[in-house]
């Protein structure tokens, strides 16, 4: 067992946006698209106390995943090591994972009609070698490993220099990206990029509080009247029918 | 995606969704009866309880209906339109409007499909209606104090009362049933209704 | 021949008859059906079984997590899974096209839908009869039946309706067709109708494996054929099709054997249908002339609210929109006025139209319907609904007073019976409840007064 999870500087993050380049052309991702993308905060504040700064987004890899469950086909699964990944082959497109998300990590691939969202680089974690981001990130500003291996950087980024996820007291799924930086930048990007609420898509709520219950309450009644039925059947014996 | 949806309609998807709706309120009101004057007035004679029962059950089923999908979180309350509340225009309103109703035999609604099927003592009420509503036009800056008084805002059974809305859904439908149970038990001893209604018809073809 | 000349209804048979009725075979099914049939019950079967395992989100799914893993570790994987549900899926649209296109001239005319899946009146009745006697609340004989009883009818009607929809949303996943939001729908829409199938489908089964009286039934989808004896007694009416068919064939081998010239008419009894053809109980609903009974009427307004408050966010109603229509005719006569005026000017500003307003439209949509209802019904005439004591004069002279006192009473309060009591009592308005109680407080008491004119 492990517990991948990644660290992101944003005090040396310097917005170069060539975590974003690397992880496109690692993974195909279609013009327009991004699986993890360089957003600016700020400025707030007054002279001369502005803040500003980068924040990177991308999946959380959340401990308790909202998408997983939005996922009718079982596409989107956790892997033993925590990650969240995406199994294309059992994707069907419907989007419910996108409007699960509350941090607006995923999306539609209008290429292979399938959803597509980081996946900590697993091909290449398999391999043995540090995710493309990770590796490209020209400040050295983005960190991975396991949280449950006290030697890696990570965990003592995590545990040592208090390093933060992006919660809220409304939304706390346990996300597995954390922040490092100057408390007011930290600050400002995270409450600037606050995940909303999930939300189960129209269609899925009617599923799985109207038409799942009615279809199963249908199934049920016609087997009771059967079994009922039958019983009379067993009952009366066959004669009594042949009249 | 919750609903309502008008506010996402185009101009022709908007007048096709209100003609249908509308379709199916003038369907179901002429299938009730309430294209005959007879009928509904009928009601006011003890003779014939179709305008509760129908007006009840109607309410049944929607409050009901409305109360399940706010509650799935499908329909946003916040964006329903809940008549205001005006005790004293509406106590004196409701008044009126129940003698205009015994007198000319329809109310708003109903006189529309009456006239649809031909009655054409419905043409006249719709006429009469017109009349009334330019009369409180024009007469309203007159009255403007007693327009307004007794204004609660959109307040709701449940917040009047104080109580949960299920529990109050849950009393009017007992009330409801209660009122159905009596108008079958009162609708008994009175079927001169089929008789005198008849004649009405019989009356018609010698004009 | 057990019978000399064919009875109109079914009648006792003797134990002679019964015993040749017995020996005898009638053709029931063709043998392409056959096939097609237990092809149809293969691709179910497997289908379903897939299908259940497929879903694995613990929103949606029903099958237990054992069943999911077995099913996954026999196909080695979730994905061969899926791609089995899909080829299998696009195996059984082709094989229907195939069939649809090959076989319509045979099997998809109108005649023999009618004949095969139409409901008659006689089939209603069936159904009541049916359901009572399994209850066990009614030892009234089942009325007769066509080559089809009323339960494989209405269990056809339904395949007939949902096959096509479980195959487009099933496409419309597998190819992605039309979008994601058209994939979220067509998931539910998958489900839910394979659901409603499955669950005749149990119904299908039990009477066609288990339920001894149907077994000729079953046994006929194997060979073919079934014993007269069964035909006569569950398929009355198409057993009398069948033996009028061999009895003209046998009158026409005669008279081809005696060397007659020329064909005489049969007679009247062998032309004459078996009964004449009876509307469906939703046509005859559709047509009665007697109003519908006040509950099914009141669910039916119900749920046109329910829709109403759903899709519009606000209930039915009609002064409002009698209101619009005033206002847009004033305007156009006094236009500075209605805008001036304090109380025309809530409905009208200019350069934007009173008349666009959801009431305005719903009112014509409401006389379209009572006008569709009133004809369906043959109730449309030109007539005028009073008491039987007054005169016509003295009626209009009442409904344009009655019209005046609506109007206005309307108006003051904020709406009338549909637009305030009706849509403000299914959301609970306070002021809806003090309105109803009012007019009906009114009505009650100025009955008395107007008895004179309406009784």
């Amino acid at each position: 067992m492990a517990r991948y999870a990644m660290v992101i500087d944003l005090q040396k993050c310097v917005g170069c946006q060539a975590c974003t380049v690397a992880c496109n052309s690692e993974w195909e991702v279609p013009v327009g698209y991004a699986r993890t993308h360089v957003h600016y905060a700020g400025p707030a504040g007054v002279i001369p106390h502005l803040v500003a700064g980068p924040y990177v987004a991308q999946c959380n890899h959340c401990s308790h995943p909202t998408c997983v469950r939005a996922c009718p086909t079982g596409a989107t699964y956790q892997t033993d090591q925590g990650s969240v990944v995406v199994n294309r082959d059992l994707c069907i497109g419907c989007g419910f994972c996108v409007e699960a998300c509350p941090y607006g990590a995923r999306f539609l691939d209008p290429v292979r009609n399938k959803v597509d969202k980081c996946d900590f680089c697993a091909a290449r974690v398999e391999k043995g070698l540090q995710p493309a981001c990770v590796i490209t990130c020209t400040a050295h500003a983005k960190f991975f490993g396991d949280l449950e291996d006290a030697s890696s950087s990570v965990s003592q980024m995590v545990y040592e220099k208090g390093a933060r996820r992006n919660e809220t007291p409304a939304v706390h799924i346990g996300p597995n990206v954390y922040y490092l930086g100057r408390k007011a930048n930290v600050d400002l990007a995270l409450a600037s990029f606050a995940p909303r609420p999930p939300r189960l898509a129209a269609p899925g709520r009617f599923w799985r509080d109207a038409v799942k219950p009615l279809v199963l309450a249908a199934i049920g009644a016609t087997f009771l009247g059967q079994a009922i039925a039958f019983f009379n059947q067993l009952v009366k014996g066959e004669g009594q029918f042949d009249d | 995606m919750t609903a309502p949806f008008a506010g996402s309609f185009s101009i022709p998807v908007f007048i096709f969704v209100s003609l249908l709706l509308g379709f199916f309120f003038g369907f179901f009101l002429d299938r009730a009866g309430f294209s005959s004057a007879m009928k509904l007035t009928a009601q006011f004679y003890f003779r014939d309880f179709a305008v509760l029962k129908v007006m009840f059950t109607a309410i049944i089923v929607a409050m009901v209906g409305i109360g399940y999908l706010a509650s799935l979180g499908w329909l946003d309350m916040g964006q329903v339109f809940v008549p205001a509340t005006l005790l004293w225009p509406q106590l004196v309103g409701g008044l009126l409007l129940g003698a205009g109703f015994i007198v000319g035999g329809y109310c708003p609604g109903t006189s529309v499909v009456a006239a649809a099927t031909g009655k054409l003592d419905a043409l006249f009420f719709i006429v009469g209606i017109f009349a009334g509503i330019f009369l409180f036009g024009v007469t309203v800056p007159g009255f403007e104090g007693f327009n307004a008084s007794g204004s609660l805002g959109a307040l709701t059974l449940p917040q009047w009362l104080n109580l949960n809305t299920g529990i109050v859904i849950f009393a009017v439908v007992v009330v409801a049933v209660g009122a159905f149970w009596a108008a079958e038990m009162s609708e008994g001893p009175w079927k001169t209704f089929a008789r005198t209604y008849g004649r009405t018809v019989e009356g018609d073809k010698q004009l | 021949m057990p019978f000399e000349t064919l009875p109109i209804e079914p009648v006792i048979l003797s134990a002679e008859q019964a015993e040749v009725m017995a020996q005898r075979q009638l053709k029931k099914h063709h043998v392409a059906i056959i096939l097609l049939h237990w092809f149809n019950a293969t691709v179910w079967l497997l289908e379903l079984a897939t299908g259940g395992a497929l879903i694995s989100s613990v929103f949606y799914r029903f099958a237990p997590g054992w069943y999911l893993e077995m099913l996954t570790s026999m196909f080695g994987s979730r994905a061969n899974l899926l791609r089995f549900h899909i080829v299998l899926g696009v195996v059984w649209t082709t094989v229907f096209f195939v069939y649809g296109i090959f076989g319509h001239r045979t099997y998809l005319k109108m005649e023999i839908l009618q004949r095969e899946v139409g409901l008659d009146a006689d089939d209603w009745r069936w159904l009541r009869v049916r359901l009572l006697r399994i209850l066990g609340k009614s030892r009234e004989h089942l009325p007769p039946q066509g080559i089809y009883n009323a339960g494989q009818k209405l269990f056809a009607v339904m395949i007939y309706i949902m096959i096509p929809v479980i195959m487009l949303t099933g496409m419309t996943m597998a190819f992605h067709w039309f979008g994601p939001a058209a994939i979220r729908w067509a998931i539910v829409v998958h489900f839910a109708a394979v659901g409603m199938v499955v669950s005749g489908l149990m119904v299908h089964v039990y009477m066609g494996a288990v339920f001894p009286e149907e077994k000729p039934a079953f046994f006929s989808m194997i060979t073919g054929t079934v014993n007269e004896l069964f035909a006569y007694r569950h398929h009355f009416k198409w057993w009398r099709e069948v033996k009028m068919q061999e009895k003209q064939w046998e009158q026409a081998w005669e008279r081809e054997q005696s060397g007659e010239p020329a064909a005489p008419s049969p007679p009247a009894e062998l032309t004459a249908p078996p009964s004449p053809p009876q509307p469906s109980a939703l046509m005859r609903a559709l047509r009665a002339r007697d109003y519908w009974p006040p509950y099914i009427a009141g669910a039916g307004l119900g749920l046109t609210l329910l829709a109403t408050f759903f899709v519009m966010g606000q209930g039915l109603g009609a002064s409002g929109g009698f209101t619009r229509y005033l206002v847009a005719i004033l305007s156009l006569f006094a236009p500075g006025y209605t805008a001036a005026s304090a109380y025309w000017s809530n409905y009208y500003q200019p350069g934007h139209s009173p008349l666009l307003d959801f009431l305005v439209f719903e009112i014509i949509g409401a006389a379209i319907g009572g006008l569709v209802s009133g004809w369906l019904s043959g109730r449309l005439k030109f007539t005028v609904d009073k008491g039987p004591r007054i005169s016509r004069r003295t009626r209009y002279l009442l409904a344009t007073g009655g019209g005046v006192l609506t109007g206005f009473g309307a108006r003051l309060a904020r709406g009338c019976t549909s637009g305030l009591a009706l849509s403000g009592g299914a959301v609970l308005s306070a002021g809806a409840f003090v309105f109803m109680l009012a007019v009906f407080a009114a009505g009650f008491m100025g009955a008395y007064f107007m008895r004179r004119y309406w009784l």
